[in-house]
């Protein structure tokens, strides 16, 4: 089943880097990367996202240190409990 | 891909145009007397405002394929819908550089060749460089519009009112200027052609009016975009869209100096040559700057729809 507040989360933290870019930037590595509809985005997935993530903003910056705070922030939804897991 | 090529095409017929009928149309004596030049002087200085000026067109070209390629990118989007405003009232502004240069062009010549076509030319040269201008400006800012309702930010501060305020004197001073002019409506001894050749009333429904619309929907999408790159959300976007929103501001801010130039044109004339081409090429230079910046922006933008 469908797990799109995770989703709605991820987004939030891309919009924080790039802006109203975040939900299509998020939107194309969950399908790309991940080969699933963005709503079915998985805390198992996310270590994997981030890494994609890591990968994808090498190309757009250089600042290293954002790019860790992104995929850190990210993962970090994985141990987050305020979302709900529909089964 | 076809449709570049059409672009390009016209372009290149533009150019062509331009080029042929500003060298081959011969100075008026007036003007020779004036400013002390043979005619051959008077092409090369021709030459020197012709070659600058396509290579804007150029520039200016290659900016506006740019926002129009990032415009299609997000065109099913909220914001891509606002930068597809952007685009189309840039397409307005890009044309009109080559459409306003060839239309000047074409009645530099037909009025040497018939004087009597002189107020008929010159109220057709106005009326058509402002409407390009004030449609470009006006798709502009409603692209502009759009981008900064969606920040949900209340932009209209104190800022917002020394703007308008800044507007309005400089609006008041093009007012006065205009309609103290002399030869708004007579012709001057020494350029031998009045700026209008309109009558008072007309000259402030079909000009004035028109100019100060135009300037405030330039000074407004030039402050909407600086609001929308301040307020945006976004490390990376911000940093993208910052060099579009200079670029913007520059192409809207030295558009209206163009204007406002142009149509002080009477009174430029009685300056001395070299601080009229001084005045010319720092206001092309702001232009293709403003274009190149556009460009960059729009990439940089493009790239994080792309990764």
């Amino acid at each position: 089943m469908a797990n799109s507040e995770l989703y709605h989360q991820a987004v939030e933290i891309a919009r924080d880097y790039l802006g109203p870019a975040g939900e299509r930037f998020m939107s194309r590595q969950i399908q790309n990367h991940l080969e699933k509809p963005p709503t079915e985005l998985k805390k198992e997935d996310l270590e994997k996202l981030a890494a994609w993530i890591k990968l994808s903003l090498a190309y757009l910056t250089e600042d290293s240190k954002l790019i860790r705070e992104f995929t850190d922030r990210l993962a970090s939804l994985a141990y987050t409990k305020n979302h709900h897991t529909v089964r | 891909m076809k449709k570049l090529n059409k672009h390009y095409i016209g372009l290149a017929v533009a150019i062509l145009a331009y080029a042929a009928l500003t060298l081959l149309t011969p100075t008026e004596q007036s003007v020779l007397s004036r400013y002390g030049v043979t005619n051959g002087q008077a092409a090369l200085i021709k030459m020197t405002v012709v070659i600058p000026s396509v290579l804007i067109w150029l520039g200016a070209f290659y900016g506006l394929v740019r926002i129009k390629d990032y415009a299609f990118h997000i065109r099913d989007t909220k914001d891509g819908k606002a930068f597809s405003l952007i685009a189309r009232g840039l397409t307005w502004l890009v044309y009109g550089l080559p459409v306003t240069a060839v239309v000047n062009s074409t009645a530099n010549y037909l009025r040497i060749q018939d004087p009597g076509m002189k107020p008929m030319l010159t109220i057709i040269n106005n009326y058509v460089s402002i409407a390009v201008v004030l449609i470009g400006f006006y798709i502009i800012y409603k692209g502009t519009r759009q981008l900064v309702d969606m920040l949900q930010y209340k932009i209209y501060s104190e800022r917002h009112a020394l703007l308008l305020a800044g507007f309005a004197l400089f609006s008041t001073a093009f007012t006065y200027v205009t309609l103290t002019n002399p030869y708004r409506e007579a012709a001057s001894p020494i350029t031998n052609r009045a700026a209008y050749y309109l009558s008072d009333p007309l000259l402030i429904l079909t000009i004035i009016i028109p100019y100060v619309a135009l300037w405030y929907f330039g000074f407004s999408a030039a402050y909407h975009i600086f609001e929308y790159q301040k307020r945006v959300q976004g490390v990376l976007y911000k940093q993208a869209i910052k060099w579009l929103a200079l670029g913007l501001g520059a192409v809207v801010i030295s558009s209206m100096a163009v204007r406002y130039f142009v149509s002080l044109t009477t009174l430029v004339n009685s300056l001395n040559l070299r601080l009229l081409l001084v005045v010319v090429y720092v206001l092309l230079f702001v232009i293709s700057a403003g274009y190149i910046l556009i460009a960059m922006g729009a990439k940089k933008l493009k790239l994080l729809e792309e990764a």
